[in-house]
């Protein structure tokens, strides 16, 4: 175990350098430069002191290396160029709670219900409960997230009154972006488990373990369950991970300090260094996101032995 | 069976929906057109209560409490006005700080009243500004001095600090060999004679001068306090230091600001408000609903349908007014396109490309009643030397075309023949560059892909792409048209004139323009002091860009209505100088949970 | 042998029995036709009566989308200052838009877009995910580790950087969209699949077809194949407005379709600013999203019950 920790580690640092690597060649392919919308009234020389004040008059590969220097000996992820005197990592810590907590709650809210439904539909197969939450799960997906933010905005905040329309602060004003958010993951989570709980219930070993004695009780929990977990497994740990990559329309409709809005922008501003600080963030979750399946793979299925060959 | 039901259930969801959403027609005949207003000061709307002298407001009840709730457009990046040009910041600064002087109401219009200055004189030969300043503090008790601010100009233009506000001051004597690192910025033309004198000197005569004291970048700076906070200064509460009528509270990046009155401000016996909220609202819907439940005091609506909709409620008091901005099209006279045809480099083309165009219609496509057709480059609004440029030149680029060009598709054809290639105008194809990603601007595109297509038979090629690319790709010429809104950054109409001269190195637009002709008018127009002068070489100037070398089609100068609830009184409605909130109120506000 | 009853005797001679060419063995068996795997799919797909519905449903908007701009009587660019954000009436069926232009037309126009990103892009990730994942599953070992890595290198890579650089080296079009939005979609798809094969690898009679030396091609054709469809396909109903949704996000942020053409998701982000003044301009491309969705999902369960080994009759 503790070798494969090790290894799997080592991976790790490897995968991330390669994605910091891949991500600052493209980054400086893209046309342009964080001058932006400076670059039109400055005068050739000014602009040169600007590009000189960051380094930025230095070759690619110069550049490169003076960032990965600064990244493994000192640990800064640099300042941003858009906004200056933040460095990028107060402005990742000041976004990334602030994304998460819109889809941490607005997970809590859906994944539940979500899961529920499609237990409920798969056991009511076939009549009308199982239309019905499958026809609920697919309003959810379908219906497009600005579509939904805008509206609830409209109905509870604008003409009701009952929460703020915009803004951050304290818990009133997640309450709306967090259902928005979850409305989409009641439908995901809905379909994937009626569709694996149908799967596991038909199997061999679940109708002998019924035919041994088991309860109805230990019959779901302890058999069906655990293996119908499998597949949400696989999408509900890298969606916990990355809950705050997907916020960017809410932030903008609700006008909320989150980190999406800096994904687009920073890449549309080309702040060098901000693309770089976020994308390392977001390798790093991402990368022990699916680690943690691996893991959670193992813990569920015994079958699976990921140090040993078929 | 069961099938049947669901698809029922969706139909009576779909129908549901669709009867809740049919109550929103908002359609109201009683509200006024907008209406063209020249000049620069607009009468409010609703109650003509434009004095803002202090005799008045002591009549008046004032609330209580003085606060007003205003909108932030983005999270501002700096609280520096030798670091940045942008709006927001600018707003801050100067409401933190003291400008050298400000715009002030005045019985006949806007003048410009001293801030930090308490008075200033010329020299004869125009050259040197001598500003004596009053005696006031910074918060901390500090005195404002003539040095500090000298040291914002000298800190702008220190190539070290590549500040992009620099090529602003090149009026200043030496500013530009400074920023070239040829001199010290102690060798620029700016000096403090004293603790209460600035003595400022010009490269040449600038007769619009007085017009940038009022900006950010003429606010003193703190050397001292540079030099402590170093990176930081100016991005946090705690790193910036106030000496003007309001001080930061709080600042929530990405969400909001608060400025609370500065006790110590000079003349705070004048400021009324003891706070105020801004708030970052990113979306243009959010914004406007904000406005109508009067959590957000004020704002800029440019949406016809939401100003109606506002005006009809009855509670707010509106100016509508003409920006100092103009919506063109450009035309790259060295566009080639993908079978190595240059169509563009003829001047025929051009112009049958610029008559074929309906300002009147497109101002009303593009922006239904907050938008004027174009009457020329140079905004209806631009004022030179205190005169109204538009009006007194005279010259009207849609009546010039109407009159000179009766058949666009047939100037096309000659403008072909001249070029010596097919006269089909179906087989070419310009590049149309969009640098905007709003979904509006992907429909304005479309609107001109299908004018010029009917009217000419040409294609547009339409590439949408982000506004960084746009920028670099406009600036390298790689276009075949594109369009751009540009703002004036200073009352004169040099601020759009001088940019074209071809010996710039740089354009902003890459038009590969090239006339000599031009060049000569412009440079005599900077360098005369005479108005009537000026004003006969500009307009000759003008005429070349828009009509006869056709390079810029101008088609709209937007409008925009600044709404406020009937309770906000004092804003001097401008958009020259940085929104000002010393002189605001607030009588009778609603109760709001 | 002949038994006697009431004295009379039967004799049963060879001569008494013929042999009945037409009855075979299995007369006595209750069976049926033997039919191949796909066969058998195919007819209970038909029994269900809400795929089919949804099928025919899928089939008549796909018509629509390529007559549908024709038979208004205006064209999908065609602009009208005179007609502009006019409610659904007799002249234009679902209203027009700020430009006055027809909206029934572009619907339609904007639905190949929108149809033709879904359906390819769908099948391009299901592909690629599909052997991606059973590849990495079945073989297991340094091969599967080798392959997840590179799964997070191309995961953890921002999204927004490599649609913008595509847009910028490939002019523009429906293609290098559905490229820019299909390389980094497949990494779902691979990923539930790898986790399935890994499942299924060691059910026994994955064993018993080694025992009997099968080819690993054989297995995962006839083996894991069926028994991943149902996790498929539900991935890729799903996928679909994923990737209609996906191109609305890239509308909305301007890296979308380009002018002159639109698509559903497009449509929807131009009219969102609006929604409180027109909201039929929104409400029109929402709905037909939907019904895709909705038909592709009915289908979807459809092929996913009939293509299920597990629940056959």
């Amino acid at each position: 175990m503790k070798k494969y920790l090790a290894t799997r580690f080592m991976h790790m640092l490897i995968t991330i350098f390669l994605v910091i690597t891949i991500t600052f060649f493209m980054m400086y392919l893209l046309p342009g430069n964080p001058l932006g919308e400076l670059v039109e009234k400055l005068p050739e020389d000014v602009q040169a002191n600007y590009m000189a004040k960051h380094g930025l008059d230095k070759p690619v590969y110069t550049q490169y290396f003076i960032y990965l220097k600064k990244l493994v000996f000192h640990g800064d992820l640099g300042e941003s160029f858009v906004n200056p005197g933040r460095s990028v990592v107060s402005i990742l810590k000041a976004g990334v709670p602030v994304s998460s907590r819109i889809g941490f709650q607005g997970l809590i809210f859906g994944i539940p219900i979500g899961l529920l439904l499609g237990i409920l539909a798969a056991y009511k197969r076939g009549k009308v409960m199982d239309y019905f939450t499958m026809f609920l799960s697919l309003l959810c997906v379908s219906i497009p997230s600005f579509v939904l933010a805008t509206v609830l905005q409209y109905f509870f905040a604008v003409k009701m009154q009952l929460f703020p329309v915009t803004g951050w602060g304290s818990f009133i004003f997640t309450v709306l972006p967090s259902i928005a958010f979850g409305v989409r993951s009641i439908g995901v989570h809905a379909r994937y488990m009626r569709t694996s709980w149908l799967d596991v219930m038909n199997q061999d070993y679940v109708l002998a373990a019924e035919s041994i004695g088991f309860s109805r009780t230990q019959l779901t929990f302890k058999i069906i369950l655990r293996n119908a977990m499998l597949p949400i497994v696989t999408i509900i740990v890298p969606e916990l991970a990355l809950i705050f990559t997907g916020t960017f329309v809410l932030e903008t409709i609700f006008s909320i300090p989150g980190i999406g809005s800096y994904f687009i922008s920073s890449v549309t501003g080309r702040d060098y260094p901000m693309i770089i600080g976020q994308t390392i963030f977001i390798a790093v979750m991402y990368i022990f996101a699916m680690f943690l399946v691996d893991l959670l793979y193992m813990a569920i299925d015994p079958r699976i032995r990921l140090t040993d060959s078929k | 069976m069961k099938k049947i039901t669901t698809i029922m259930c969706v139909l009576m969801a779909l129908l549901m929906l669709l009867s809740a959403c049919g109550q929103e027609a908002a359609n109201n005949d009683a509200v006024p057109a907008v209406t063209a207003n020249s000049g620069a000061v607009m009468p409010e709307g609703d109650d003509a209560d434009n004095e803002v002298e202090a005799t008045q407001v002591s009549e008046e009840e004032i609330d209580a409490q003085q606060f007003i709730n205003y909108i932030l457009y983005y999270d501002p990046s700096v609280i520096d006005g030798t670091m940045t040009n942008k709006s927001m910041d600018a707003m801050i600064i100067c409401n933190v700080n003291v400008p050298l002087t400000e715009i002030a109401q005045g019985t006949n219009g806007l003048k410009i009243v001293g801030g930090g200055a308490e008075s200033w004189e010329v020299s004869d030969d125009g050259l040197v500004y001598t500003f004596k300043l009053r005696d006031f503090n910074w918060e901390d008790g500090v005195k404002v001095t003539a040095e500090q601010y000298a040291y914002s100009i000298r800190r702008i233009l220190d190539p070290a600090n590549a500040s992009p506000v620099s090529y602003m001051l090149f009026d200043i004597k030496n500013a530009a060999a400074c920023v070239k690192g040829e001199i010290t910025p102690d060798e620029v033309g700016i000096k403090a004679l004293d603790e209460n004198t600035l003595e400022i000197t010009l490269e040449k005569v600038t007769p619009y001068f007085v017009q940038l004291t009022y900006q950010p970048y003429f606010t003193p700076t703190r050397e001292d306090l540079v030099n402590e906070w170093g990176s930081q200064f100016g991005t946090s509460v705690e790193t910036t230091m106030s000496c003007g009528p309001f001080k930061l509270s709080e600042w929530v990046h990405d969400s909001k600001m608060t400025l609370v009155k500065n006790d110590a401000y000079w003349n705070a016996e004048e400021v009324k408000l003891g706070q105020i909220n801004l708030k970052l609202i990113r979306d243009m819907q959010a914004m406007m609903s904000e406005l109508m439940n009067h959590t957000i005091d004020r704002a800029s609506v440019s949406v016809p349908e939401w100003r109606q909709k506002l005006i009809a409620t009855n509670e707010f008091s509106y100016g509508d007014y003409i920006l100092s901005g103009t919506y063109s099209l450009f035309m790259n006279t060295k566009y080639v396109d993908d079978n190595g045809n240059n169509i563009l480099g003829n001047a025929k083309v051009r112009r049958a490309i610029a008559a074929c165009i309906d300002k009147e219609e497109a101002a009303m496509m593009l922006k239904t009643d907050m938008a004027i057709p174009a009457t020329g480059y140079v905004p209806s609004e631009l004022q030179m030397d205190g005169i109204n440029f538009r009006n007194e030149s005279g010259y009207n680029v849609m009546e010039a075309f109407a009159e000179s060009v009766s058949d666009p598709k047939a100037l096309l054809i000659e403008g072909l023949t001249e070029l010596g290639l097919d006269p089909d105008p179906s087989l070419y194809s310009i590049e149309y560059l969009v640098g905007s990603t709003a979904a509006s601007s992907k429909t304005e595109a479309e609107y001109f892909y299908e004018v010029i297509k009917n009217n000419l038979g040409l294609n547009l090629e339409v590439v949408q792409v982000e506004s960084g690319v746009a920028r670099q790709r406009r600036a390298d010429g790689e276009f075949g048209m594109t369009y751009v809104t540009s703002y004036a950054d200073y009352n004169d109409p040099s601020t759009y004139l001088n940019g074209w001269a071809t010996y710039l190195e740089k354009h902003n637009t890459n038009t590969g323009y090239d006339n000599v002709e031009y060049d000569k008018l412009i440079d005599a127009a900077n360098a005369s002091t005479d108005t009537a002068e000026r004003l006969e070489l500009f307009s000759a100037a003008e005429k070349l860009l828009v009509e006869t070398d056709c390079i810029i089609i101008p088609i709209y100068h937007p409008m925009s209505s600044m709404m406020n609830g009937i309770y906000i009184k004092g804003f001097i409605n401008q958009n020259y100088a940085a929104t000002q909130f010393k002189t605001v109120y607030t009588v009778g506000r609603p109760e709001t949970n | 042998m002949s038994k006697t009853i009431d004295n009379q005797v039967d004799v049963y001679l060879e001569d008494d029995f013929k042999f009945d060419k037409n009855v075979s063995d299995d007369l006595e068996t209750i069976s049926r036709e033997s039919l191949t795997y796909w066969q058998d799919a195919f007819r209970r797909l038909k029994k269900n009566k809400a795929a089919i519905a949804s099928c025919i449903i899928l089939i008549l908007m796909i018509v629509m989308t390529i007559i549908g701009p024709y038979i208004s009587g205006y064209s999908y660019t065609e602009v009208d200052p005179m007609a502009r954000n006019q409610t659904p009436s007799a002249e234009h069926w679902f209203g027009t838009d700020s430009l006055g232009r027809d909206l029934f037309a572009r619907t339609w126009i904007a639905g190949r877009v929108s149809m033709a990103i879904g359906v390819i892009g769908a099948l391009v990730n299901i592909t690629v995910g599909l052997i991606y994942g059973g590849v990495a599953g079945y073989i297991g070992d340094g091969a599967d580790k080798l392959m997840m890595r590179i799964v997070e290198v191309i995961g953890s890579v921002p999204k927004m950087l490599v649609i913008i650089l595509i847009s910028m080296i490939l002019k523009p079009t429906l293609t290098s969209l559905i490229l820019a939005l299909t390389l980094t979609g497949w990494i779902g798809a691979a990923r539930m699949v790898r986790s399935q094969v890994l499942q299924l690898k060691n059910f026994d009679f994955v064993h018993a077809s080694i025992a009997l030396g099968s080819s690993p091609w054989r297995i995962i054709k006839k083996h894991m194949f069926p028994n991943v469809m149902s996790t498929l396909i539900i991935i890729t109903t799903l996928t679909v407005p994923g990737l209609i949704f996906a191109e609305a996000f890239l509308s909305f942020i301007g890296l979308g379709i380009q002018s002159p053409n639109t698509s559903w998701g497009a449509m929807c982000a131009e009219s969102q600013q609006m929604i409180l003044f027109y909201p039929y301009q929104l409400l029109v491309p929402t709905i037909l999203i939907s019904i895709t969705m909705l038909c592709f999902n009915l289908l979807g369960d459809g092929l996913r019950d009939a293509l299920d080994p597990k629940l056959r009759k």
